[in-house]
């Protein structure tokens, strides 16, 4: 009976392997899971831009802080707990009541991984930004013909296509496009803006057909967040391994703010050194004066 | 804002101090080693080993890019490699990072490490791959030849070169290794067959300089490409997307949670509204200075003219004083003088209207201002005025601002 019924089972499978197989040959998906994590020393407004992230891509996971002691190849096994094949990686670095901001972008575990500075960050909060859209609906990306130009910046679009683009499989996903969320590269830097698409609906079309000056069919409005990346280093695995690009133009913020601090620095030394000139000249032509007043004195003019 | 623009200018500036001291530590590293490269200090391995380590591996162990690197690292024996100075470069970073440039630098210049990987690489690829690869490799050799000799880094010479091109020496230095990159690309590279609808991505027609973008700086020009570039985005995929048979727009009726909370989006449009009526404001409160200005505009010429006038006056009974000169003329003819003074004011006027027609005879003006009779109680109501109907005013006098506004 068992072997029987074993041998059914097994028929079954094997049919069920062959139904499966059929379908997937010709469907291939896109499975993408990203973790987003930060580490422990975030600011509140790195948070927001987080929660915003999270809020636009619905296959993110989100896990806690972890402390800045612990190395990061330990993201790779957070990763593989939470079932994720990206790392998105927030790291803080504090120096005297500044917070600059990092981000790392890496496909867990095998790399490759990029490390990027973000600056100029609005998040969705700001009452500015007046779009809005569906939580979980599935954005176009949309990439600069710059992306294809560098193999380094072929290689960022793919990531970027792999974490910021929802996949099919998502489960908290909904129907209909309703944002897009495009990267420019432009200076060295990669600038990202997410834009709701307004479309009209048929009755205003109707009612606009006669009219001459229409207004476009559809019109974008920003939602947020937006913030500019500069990417440093291109790492062959995730989190470590060999560099295969670093970014020539990028300065450390550390660094810039001490030349900005050296700048002032030497601002006030001139000063001083200006300054400590005039006294000495000062009291130099005093002294001179007064060699000539001495000579002149009365008593010695009428001794 | 992004600062690189005058940060790059600043860098050569800034950083000879920096630099030097770099420098310095690279030469006394080189006097404490002596020895070829660098790079393998790193590691831990010395070279005896690693040639132990070449000898067993065999040629077969190596493809043509590792051969080709072997001979240029044989080449170079005794010159040092310029990746040092990459580490020092960023000496600033936190420990962390510092680890993993020095990882990074063992193998940066794609030793033997990543040959295994090539090798399968090659082998499940096919000859036509191979090919390829070596192109590649040729490049970045001919690359970080030109790297290398961009900075020999001697005692000697160091000391020859001014400040300026030690700054450069020291900055120029960066990886990109082109063939790395392809190569990791192709790993984990998403296959090509996937349809659209599976990634979403769409990658812009037009550079985004293209798009209007000219000057980063110029905040407005830049977000409009920006724009345009989604925009684009939004329109090619939008065919796409209808043709895999997945619904685009969204209907009016389909309602989810958005994004953004109510309470937020309510807080935007209270924002907008504000703004709206604050410009409103702003306009309305301009033109009424405007007008303002316009009003004491008219008052000032007002004002002029009655001086003009006055003064008109003043010359021409002094002009007529003159014509008829002397005291005693005026004393003689006083009268005449007046009379004449009314003729010459009063210009090609007719004379005094003593002969005009009085607009009501004297009988009208008493019947409608009363003469004679009672005066009291004439306008206190009677028994028939007040059983009389009320005959309301003809026309009633308009409102203030009408009659204003009517001026």
């Amino acid at each position: 009976m068992s072997t029987k019924l074993k041998a059914l089972s097994k028929k079954r499978t094997a049919e069920d392997d062959n139904d499966s197989n059929a379908p997937q040959a010709k469907k291939v998906q896109n499975k993408q899971r990203v973790l987003v994590l930060s580490s422990r020393g975030v600011t509140e407004r790195y948070r927001h831009l987080m929660n915003d992230l999270q809020a636009l891509l619905p296959h993110t996971k989100k896990d806690s802080k972890i402390s800045s002691k612990t190395s990061l190849a330990t993201l790779n096994e957070l990763a593989d707990l939470a079932s994720c094949n990206n790392i998105m990686f927030f790291e803080t670095k504090h120096h005297a009541q500044i917070t600059d901001l990092y981000l790392w972008l890496a496909k867990a575990p095998n790399g490759p991984s990029v490390k990027f500075h973000l600056q100029n960050l609005h998040t969705m909060d700001e009452l500015k930004m007046t779009g809005n859209c569906l939580k979980g609906s599935r954005g176009i990306l949309s990439f600069g013909e710059e992306f294809d130009s560098e193999p380094w910046l072929q290689l960022l679009k793919e990531l970027f296509t792999q974490t910021f683009g929802v996949p099919t499989s998502s489960r908290r996903i909904k129907p209909f496009f309703d944002h897009v969320l495009s990267f420019s590269y432009l200076d060295g830097k990669i600038w990202f803006r997410s834009h709701q698409i307004v479309e009209k609906d048929a009755t205003t079309i109707k009612a606009e057909l006669g009219n001459k000056n229409k207004s476009p069919a559809t019109t974008l409005v920003e939602i947020g967040p937006r913030f500019v990346l500069t990417p440093i280093r291109i790492f062959e695995g995730s989190f470590g391994g060999p560099t295969v690009f670093s970014n020539p133009e990028f300065l450390p913020p550390t660094k810039i703010r001490k030349m900005e601090r050296e700048e002032k620095a030497e601002k006030y030394s001139n000063r001083k050194d200006t300054q400590e000139e005039s006294k000495q000249r000062k009291k130099d032509i005093s002294k001179r004066d007064r060699g000539l007043a001495g000579e002149l004195e009365t008593a010695k003019v009428f001794a | 804002m992004p600062k690189s623009k005058s940060t790059k200018s600043n860098i050569k500036d800034n950083k000879d101090n920096k630099d030097n001291k770099n420098i310095k530590n690279i030469l006394k590293q080189d006097e404490l080693e002596d020895s070829s490269s660098g790079e393998e200090d790193f590691d831990g391995v010395s070279e005896e080993s690693m040639q132990k380590l070449i000898k067993v591996l065999g040629e077969d162990g190596l493809d043509q890019q590792a051969l080709d690197q072997l001979a240029y690292l044989n080449q170079l024996e005794g010159s040092q490699n310029g990746d040092d100075n990459d580490d020092d470069d960023d000496d600033d970073q936190e420990d962390q990072e510092d680890l993993v440039d020095n990882e990074a630098l063992v193998s940066g210049d794609d030793n033997s490490e990543d040959d295994d990987e090539d090798e399968e690489d090659d082998q499940e690829d096919g000859a036509g791959f191979i090919n390829d690869e070596e192109e590649d490799d040729d490049e970045e050799n001919s690359e970080e030849e030109e790297d290398e000799s961009t900075h020999p880094l001697t005692l000697e010479d160091a000391q020859d070169v001014d400040e300026d091109t030690r700054a450069q020496i020291t900055t120029k230095v960066t990886v990109n290794n082109k063939s790395a990159i392809t190569r990791i690309l192709n790993d984990f590279k998403l296959s090509d067959k996937l349809p659209f609808i599976e990634t979403l991505a769409v990658t812009s027609s037009k550079s985004i300089k293209d798009l209007g973008a000219e000057d980063v700086y110029d905040d407005l020009s830049r977000e409009l490409a920006f724009y345009k570039q989604s925009l684009e985005a939004v329109e090619r995929a939008k065919p796409q997307v209808l043709k895999a048979g997945v619904p685009f727009s969204r209907p009016n009726d389909f309602f989810a949670e958005m994004v953004k909370t109510d309470v937020q989006m309510e807080k935007i449009r209270q924002k907008m509204m504000d703004e709206k009526s604050n410009i409103e404001a702003s306009e309305k409160a301009r033109k009424q200075r405007e007008l303002k200005k316009v009003g004491k505009k008219v008052q000032n010429e007002k004002m002029m003219e009655r001086q003009q006038s006055k003064k008109d006056m003043i010359d021409k009974v002094k002009s007529l004083k003159r014509k008829k000169g002397g005291v005693d003329g005026l004393e003689a003819g006083d009268d005449d003088f007046d009379i004449q003074l009314e003729d010459a004011l009063e210009g090609g006027k007719e004379g005094k209207d003593d002969n005009k027609k009085r607009k009501m005879s004297r009988g009208a003006r008493d019947a409608k201002f009363g003469h004679g009779g009672k005066k009291k109680h004439a306008k206190s109501n009677t028994k028939d005025s007040t059983n009389a109907p009320f005959k309301g005013n003809k026309k009633s006098r308009p409102g203030k601002s009408k009659r204003i506004g009517g001026k």
